[in-house]
């Protein structure tokens, strides 16, 4: 489902069977068509509101951060960003369980970064990652420009496993990261 | 001070800041790109409103449906002013999902933390 061409793959599939895919770009308008479209999809298939929230902001958080620290992403006027990478959706009926996996490359640098934040809070619960949550909302820490530095901890709540991630040294300094997020 | 009102977008909320009538209202989704930007002159606004220049009464209805992490921090942000603001009847209102089985999560978090402000849960 991966690919470093320059373009964003959706694709959302039941059970195997894919229903819904186009390619764009990630800015902030693909990212408001895509999570968009997926609502519609999810809205029409009778998904739980619970399950369509999750899924919807998940979606949100992970392209907002691609579109952000991705390699190669590219800087736009009025302090916008261009970025790519490819994201795919799909559905377990027997699991009643949404599969968002998403992949873009990061400079070698970032790769331990994005370690830390994840297994900072992978293994928490609900209740440890509510109080990370408000720590980091109280002592603004990890707030820069464009965001608060919550992305993982809200996307962590919104999960049901714990998220997977996988680097893959494509080139000199630059890995492909996959994540996994069980909804 | 001069009121503040914003059309919603597909990823932005419609904005009341209405200083005449005492009224602060947040409604529909917020992600947009850049979310501390779109937040600031909106903070700028209530930390003027909140430094002595309240109405007798004041209502503040939040009604968003999606929200990202940034607008989370924003939030809490503008919970912490007024709460350390100047105010005299403050009614702070938090709408939910009633559909949506994770509806007063958020609700809960701000509440929990802000519980001087005490924010009310309002189905819709």
């Amino acid at each position: 489902m991966c690919s470093t061409d320059d373009k964003l793959n959706v694709c959302l599939t039941i059970d195997d069977s894919i229903i819904y895919e186009f390619h764009k770009t990630i800015n902030e308008d693909s990212i408001v068509q895509t999570a968009k479209s997926i609502e519609t999809i999810l809205t029409k298939s009778n998904a739980k509101a619970s399950k369509i929230q999750n899924v919807y902001e998940i979606l949100v958080e992970i392209m907002q951060n691609i579109l952000n620290y991705s390699y190669g992403n590219i800087d736009l006027p009025d302090n916008r960003r261009e970025a790519t990478g490819s994201i795919s959706l799909s559905y377990s009926s027997e699991k009643d369980a949404y599969l968002l996996q998403t992949c873009n490359l990061v400079e070698e640098d970032q790769k331990e970064e994005i370690k830390d934040r994840l297994y900072q809070v992978r293994d928490l619960d609900d209740k440890q990652l509510r109080k990370l949550a408000r720590q980091k909302m109280r002592s603004r820490e990890d707030n820069h420009e464009k965001g608060a530095g919550l992305g993982f901890i809200t996307i962590a709540r919104k999960c049901s496993e714990p998220i997977s991630v996988e680097f893959i040294a494509v080139d000199n300094g630059i890995e492909q990261v996959l994540f996994k997020f069980i909804i | 001070m001069e009121n503040i009102f914003i059309t919603q977008t597909e990823n932005s909320p419609k904005i009341i800041l209405d200083s005449d009538n005492g009224l602060i209202e947040f409604e529909g989704k917020c992600y947009p790109e850049n979310t501390f930007d779109f937040f600031e002159p909106l903070v700028d606004w209530l930390e003027h409103y909140f430094d002595g220049n309240t109405k007798d009464k004041t209502i503040v209805n939040i009604k968003l449906t999606y929200f990202n992490s940034a607008t989370t921090q924003s939030l809490f942000d503008i919970f912490d002013l007024i709460q350390d603001g100047d105010y005299n009847d403050l009614e702070i209102n938090w709408f939910y999902d009633s559909n949506n089985e994770n509806g007063l999560e958020d609700f809960e978090d701000y509440s929990d933390e802000f519980e001087e402000l005490n924010i009310k849960a309002v189905a819709f």
